[in-house]
């Protein structure tokens, strides 16, 4: 069963897909999207979480941000989105690595990913622990 | 960046040297001579000066962590690593189109190049190098195409239908 438009999720953003200006749309485009759930895992510990299983240091690929969303947002994005209104659901997930795992199973568009990325809320780790 | 700045960058990239570290600060420090990157063909160093001439320091920056990426990620399979079409078409679509030099450079999950910027009114005009050919996306006219390799010259019409 989806989980409630009243749940915030959020996703991991690393080095390749944020150049400390822009957001790569590829973030939310596609389908099975991953997300994590903040009713399930509060905010400060998916730093942990997500800097053990997303990121890869050795890689360069360095855990930057993690951007939150709700989810009735969410889909009133996809409901008002002109050129091809759509119906997301997000659909409970879990993994070993994260109870909260979360999946939008829809296939995203480019435009509908820009109209997302543009709600989205970035929070940074000293921020968030502070 | 200026023409003297571009041949110290090529000299640090060709140089037999393991002294550079990586730093996000310094556009140059992701050179990091390893295997393979030195020695540089003609072909490779034209291919820098398009990367440098047309996305500056930082996208050749962001460039080459992503190739050190896919070089390193090789043997682990885990995660997508830089298609060599997509960085081919990526070469390609810098040969022939003008953009601001502030565009964002992205690896995607999928392992495609994608490029960012906004038009003269603040509108998103975004690029991705897929396998097969440029997945492009004009916010002001909400328009999404697709146009093959073997067409690429064509983006431009895609990318500027006013222009």
């Amino acid at each position: 069963m989806p989980i409630s438009s009243q749940e915030n999720i959020v996703r991991a953003i690393c080095s390749n897909q944020y150049d400390g200006d822009r957001l790569s749309p590829s973030l939310f485009k596609g389908t099975n999207t991953s997300v994590s759930r903040l009713s399930l895992i509060p905010l400060e510990e998916h730093w942990a979480l997500f800097r053990e299983h997303v990121q890869k240091p050795q890689h360069q690929r360095l855990l930057k941000k993690i951007g939150e969303i709700n989810v009735g947002v969410l889909q009133e994005i996809g409901r008002n989105y002109v050129e091809s209104p759509k119906e997301i659901t997000v659909d409970p997930n879990p993994l070993d690595w994260n109870r909260a795992h979360a999946v939008i199973p829809q296939n995203i568009t480019r435009g509908l990913a820009n109209k997302i990325i543009h709600e989205i809320k970035l929070h940074t780790e000293c921020e968030t622990n502070s | 960046m200026n023409l003297l700045d571009i041949a110290d960058v090529k000299q640090k990239w060709c140089e037999d040297s393991t002294s550079l570290l990586l730093d996000d600060s310094n556009p140059i420090a992701c050179l990091r001579p390893s295997s393979g990157l030195r020695n540089l063909s003609p072909d490779q160093l034209e291919k820098i000066d398009i990367v440098l001439d047309k996305l500056g320091g930082k996208g050749l920056q962001r460039l080459t962590q992503f190739q050190n990426y896919s070089i390193d990620s090789y043997e682990e399979r885990q995660e997508a690593i830089l298609s060599p079409c997509s960085l081919e078409g990526f070469y390609r679509f810098l040969k022939t189109m003008n953009f601001p030099k502030e565009s964002s450079l992205f690896l995607t999950d999928a392992g495609f190049l994608e490029l960012c910027w906004e038009d003269s009114s603040g509108q998103a005009i975004q690029v991705e190098f897929t396998s097969k050919g440029v997945e492009s996306y004009v916010e002001n006219t909400g328009q999404e195409d697709f146009v093959p390799y073997s067409n690429i010259e064509e983006i431009a019409k895609k990318l500027f239908p006013l222009s």
